[in-house]
């Protein structure tokens, strides 16, 4: 797998979120050996002048037998992928650090960017749902090429985050009003109560659905480095508490490794794929997980 | 001031300890604000928390200020003082080395006074180069032992192990004189002085010591204590017969010991031979007076010796005596002249009374009798003597010089000029003599004291008889500072008595002669003279005994070639040392004085194969009695006398070569200080 040349926070900064996709996701296909996605349709796209190395079985005969040359037939393929991104708007998803200025929300806004484009580059029809408390925006699954335009446009107004998370309920009404089989992208922090998430996963289930969690999460979160006594406030109930960090620090990275060890098992139990990533980490990671995912479902 | 420092400028770094403080004020004060995706796992967190964080945080602020304020500590170069005042690194030690009595206490290993030594011996040894070192031996008499200061070392060392010591007191305030001396020719200021002592010290008089030591310009004195347990079963002091004792006479020998054991038994020796024994009854340590009685010996003069089986102090367990024994007394008796047949003439009644197998009445008129009569006599007594002239007068003098005893009867009013201003001053009484008038001469009845050695040991009977006897008073005796020994019943002084040199003077202003006198009648008059006058006429004072470290002399009757001195100790193992004697004048009798003996025993005056006389030298009877001082109660008699800084050591010799520097306590300090800052940063991990 390639290395992405811009890390999150460089390509935060680029600003248009268009630029930002393709900028990603081309720079993710260049890096690949090769891609996988050409050939396996049945819709003619074009000839290629055969690579010593290539399997012989796609060596177009016909051809050889004209011009004396070796070419390969390339189709384009077709899709039938229904693809929805979801994304978590909720206030938790607007924390970042002081080491890392990229926001949960603000990571999860580029990545959903960059898997429309490269969904929308695959055939594969997007939609995109964008929630707190409720949901907050939606559009339907379309493979059309002005559909990009359609989920940016909704991610580049993505409202401040004031809300709590409640993620379950919102699951099951997305899940409702999909009409069929499809991928779930689900981009959150999965602050919420796991009961409740895993209640509205079962639903996607259910309903044929293959599901893709990425957790985003913060690295300080995580790891919890804070030093010096604090004053800590909830984004989302606003309750504080002061305390000193290094006197909780391990406490409080078991009982979290400990939540995200639940989320882990149980998303397992479902055959749910779950990324963990972090505002530090690439973007090429989660379009990965997506086409690991995209490839097993074919 | 418990430290020095080198820097003290350098505590003011202290304040530094603030610092932290302050700190931790302000991040109280200044809590930084966090927004957090969610409080839900701190919440869940905090529960396990246990509550000693802020004890731990505050644990943590002092062990940071601790820090601080130990580094500042160091850095001032704080200094435990030394026993020394002396910083060069070169002393003058002065050791003042007990030597007394109480020293040859046998401890295990040797006795105090040998470990004292070998105590003194190693100092010096292990004293810096270029040290010097003096020792005065701490006896009733102060004595140097080396003629001036010497350099530390093992010659030295060696010397100081011949020390013996003396049956006498520790002088202490005699030694802080001589240190004076001493400290002015030293080398290296200022001067340490080093006390080797069992802490035994008889102080009759705080102000000596108080005066002794201001004269010393040093502050500081050093103690080094030799432990040493009281050794009871001492004899403390013998008493002898208050009056003269003739041949075959029952007298009873008084001795207090303190005995060591209870059931101890005490012997009385004269010339070896046992006389008498008596066993103690009282528990050890408890003062008891035992009785000896005896029968007088043959005439002569006795070396005896009250002595037990020997303790763990040898030399207090004997003390020797002289007694005499008389076979008559020689009395002179020189009156004046008789005034026909109503006057005077008194005098008869007292030869009368004194006639007997003991004295030998030579009487003589005043303008009769010359030195020679009264040189020769054993007892002088003037009753009305006329004006007598000075070559009489200074003969007088001269008995009492002699040690001789006087008894005066004076009543003639006729007279009274001439005694009170004549007579009575030449003898050193200045008393006024006031004729009562003949209107108030009563018949009075007598009020004796019984504490004076007249009538110490008169029976009650006896004693009831005499007060109850009838006198005339003729004479009052005004403004004396004489002792009364007889009152008249009206309170004026019937008797009194004084000591003039080294004798003793009884005044009775009695009229004998009066016409109106009831000392015919009265039958308690020749009991009253012969008492009185075997009471003057008796060598056997024990009270006078010179003790060890003092001066001994012996007056001479006559001169009779070169003298010389025998000491005969009275430990047995001892030998006998002869010393030379001086031959001095005092008031024209001729003294032999052999100086200071700081050894008990009996002095033998000898003179070719004569002996002149003995006299007893005893251990001071404060050696065995006085309690041993502790630390605390030298410490307090030390301060009281003057000294500001006091160190009782029990500290062998490295001990006390190790502190005369003092020691620099930075190394400590920054050992502790990083010590702290190990636990500040193990409890910080924790936390």
């Amino acid at each position: 797998m390639s290395q992405s040349i811009l890390t999150p926070d460089q390509v935060a900064k680029l600003g248009n979120l268009d630029v930002i996709a393709r900028l990603v996701v081309e720079g993710f296909l260049v890096g690949l050996h090769r891609s996988p996605y050409h050939g396996f349709s049945v819709e003619f796209a074009e000839y290629r002048q055969y690579i010593p190395g290539e399997p012989a079985t796609n060596i177009d005969w016909r051809v050889f037998g004209k011009s004396d040359r070796y070419y390969t037939k390339i189709y384009a393929e077709e899709t039938n992928l229904r693809a929805t991104i979801l994304v978590d708007a909720s206030s938790s998803m607007s924390f970042k650090s002081e080491e890392n200025s990229t926001s949960k929300i603000e990571y999860a806004r580029l990545l959903a960017a960059s898997l429309t484009y490269l969904l929308l580059k695959q055939n594969d029809a997007v939609g995109l749902e964008l929630f707190s408390d409720k949901q907050l925006a939606s559009v339907p699954a379309r493979a059309v090429r002005k559909q990009l335009f359609q989920v940016l446009k909704e991610l580049d107004y993505i409202p401040e985050p004031k809300s709590t998370t409640s993620i379950g309920p919102v699951l099951h009404k997305v899940a409702e009003k999909l009409p069929r089989r499809g991928l779930i992208i689900l981009l959150s922090d999965l602050m919420d109560d796991p009961d409740e998430i895993m209640s509205g996963l079962k639903h996607f289930r259910y309903r044929g659905h293959e599901v893709v969690i990425f957790h985003l999460l913060n690295p300080q979160e995580i790891e919890f480095d804070y030093r010096g006594e604090a004053r800590f406030e909830d984004l989302e109930t606003g309750s504080a508490m002061k305390i000193d960090p290094t006197h909780l620090r391990t406490s409080y990275r078991e009982k979290f490794e400990q939540w995200r060890t639940i989320l882990r098992e149980e998303c397992r139990g479902l055959k749910i794929d779950f990324v963990d990533m972090t505002v530090d980490a690439p973007f090429d990671r989660a379009l990965m997980a997506y086409l690991r995912k995209r490839a097993r479902m074919r | 001031m418990p430290f020095t420092f080198l820097n003290p400028m350098m505590l003011f770094a202290a304040f530094g300890a603030a610092v932290p403080l302050i700190l931790h004020l302000i991040n109280m004060r200044k809590t930084k604000r966090v927004f957090f995706s969610s409080l839900h796992f701190l919440e869940e967190a905090q529960v396990n928390r246990s509550r000693s964080i802020g004890l731990r945080r505050l644990l943590l602020l002092l062990l940071r200020m601790l820090a601080i304020i130990l580094l500042a500590l160091a850095a001032a170069a704080p200094r435990l003082p030394g026993l020394s005042d002396n910083t060069t690194g070169k002393y003058s030690l002065l050791v003042l080395l007990d030597s007394s009595a109480s020293m040859q206490t046998v401890e295990e290993g040797g006795t105090c006074f040998s470990y004292a030594c070998s105590t003194a011996a190693d100092i010096c040894r292990t004293l810096p180069n270029d040290s010097e070192i003096q020792v005065l031996s701490l006896g009733t008499t102060v004595n140097e032992f080396f003629a001036g200061w010497v350099t530390a070392g093992e010659s030295s060392a060696n010397a100081i192990l011949q020390l013996t010591p003396t049956d006498g007191s520790a002088n202490l305030p005699a030694a802080f004189k001589q240190c004076r001396k001493w400290i002015d020719q030293a080398e290296n200021h200022p001067v340490d002085i080093l006390l080797v002592s069992d802490m035994q010290f008889s102080l009759s008089d705080s102000t000596v010591l108080k005066e002794a030591v201001k004269e010393l310009d040093i502050r500081t004195l050093n103690a080094i204590t030799i432990k040493s347990e009281p050794a009871d079963g001492a004899v403390l002091s013998v008493g002898l017969p208050l009056r003269a004792v003739v041949p075959d006479q029952p007298v009873t020998i008084t001795a207090t010991v303190s005995p060591s054991v209870k059931g101890q038994k005490y012997r009385l020796e004269l010339y070896g031979s046992l006389k008498a024994q008596a066993v103690a009854t009282v528990a050890p340590g408890v003062a008891q007076q035992l009785a000896f009685p005896i029968t007088a010996p043959q005439a002569g003069n006795y070396k005896g010796i009250i002595t037990s089986d020997s303790d763990r102090l040898r030399i207090d367990d004997s003390r020797p005596f002289v007694l005499e024994v008389c076979k008559t007394i020689n009395l002179l008796l020189i009156h004046g002249q008789d005034y026909g047949t109503t006057g005077r003439g008194g005098w008869r009644y007292l030869e009368t009374a004194l006639g007997g197998n003991l004295f030998n009445v030579t009487a003589l008129p005043s303008d009769k009798v010359a030195a020679g009569d009264i040189a020769t006599a054993d007892l002088v007594a003037l009753v009305d003597p006329d004006p007598l002239g000075r070559q009489i007068l200074n003969e007088l003098e001269k008995v009492t010089t002699r040690g001789g005893s006087l008894l005066l009867l004076l009543g003639d009013t006729n007279r009274l000029s001439y005694y009170q201003n004549t007579l009575l001053k030449t003898l050193g009484q200045e008393c006024e003599l006031v004729p009562v008038a003949r209107s108030e001469q009563g018949r009075e009845n007598l009020t004796v004291n019984t504490c004076g050695p007249v009538f110490s040991d008169l029976p009650d009977a006896a004693l009831e008889v005499l007060e109850a006897s009838i006198w005339r008073r003729y004479i009052d005796v005004k403004n004396s500072d004489a002792t009364f020994e007889m009152e008249f019943g009206s309170g004026s002084p019937a008797m009194l008595s004084w000591s003039r040199n080294s004798g003793q003077i009884i005044l009775l202003p009695f009229n004998l002669a009066s016409a109106e006198n009831d000392i015919e009648a009265n039958a308690m008059f020749p009991v009253l003279m012969q008492r009185i006058a075997a009471t003057l006429a008796v060598g056997n004072s024990s009270d006078s005994n010179p003790d060890a470290g003092e001066i001994v002399t012996f007056p001479l009757a006559e001169i009779a070639g070169s003298a010389s001195v025998l000491l005969e100790p009275i430990v047995n193992d001892k030998p006998m040392v002869s010393m030379p004697v001086n031959l001095r004048w005092q008031n024209g009798v001729g003294i032999l004085d052999a100086g200071v003996v700081d050894q008990a025993g009996f002095c033998w005056f000898v003179s070719g194969t004569d002996t002149l006389g003995v006299v007893p030298v005893t251990v001071p009877s404060a050696e065995s009695r006085n309690p041993l001082l502790s630390k605390a109660e030298f410490q307090k008699l030390a301060t009281d006398a003057g000294f500001e800084r006091v160190s009782t050591l029990s500290v062998n010799e490295t001990g006390f070569i190790g502190g005369l520097s003092g020691r620099e306590m930075a190394p400590w300090i920054l050992l502790s200080c990083v010590i702290t800052l190990l636990i500040e940063g193990y409890l910080a991990r924790r936390a």
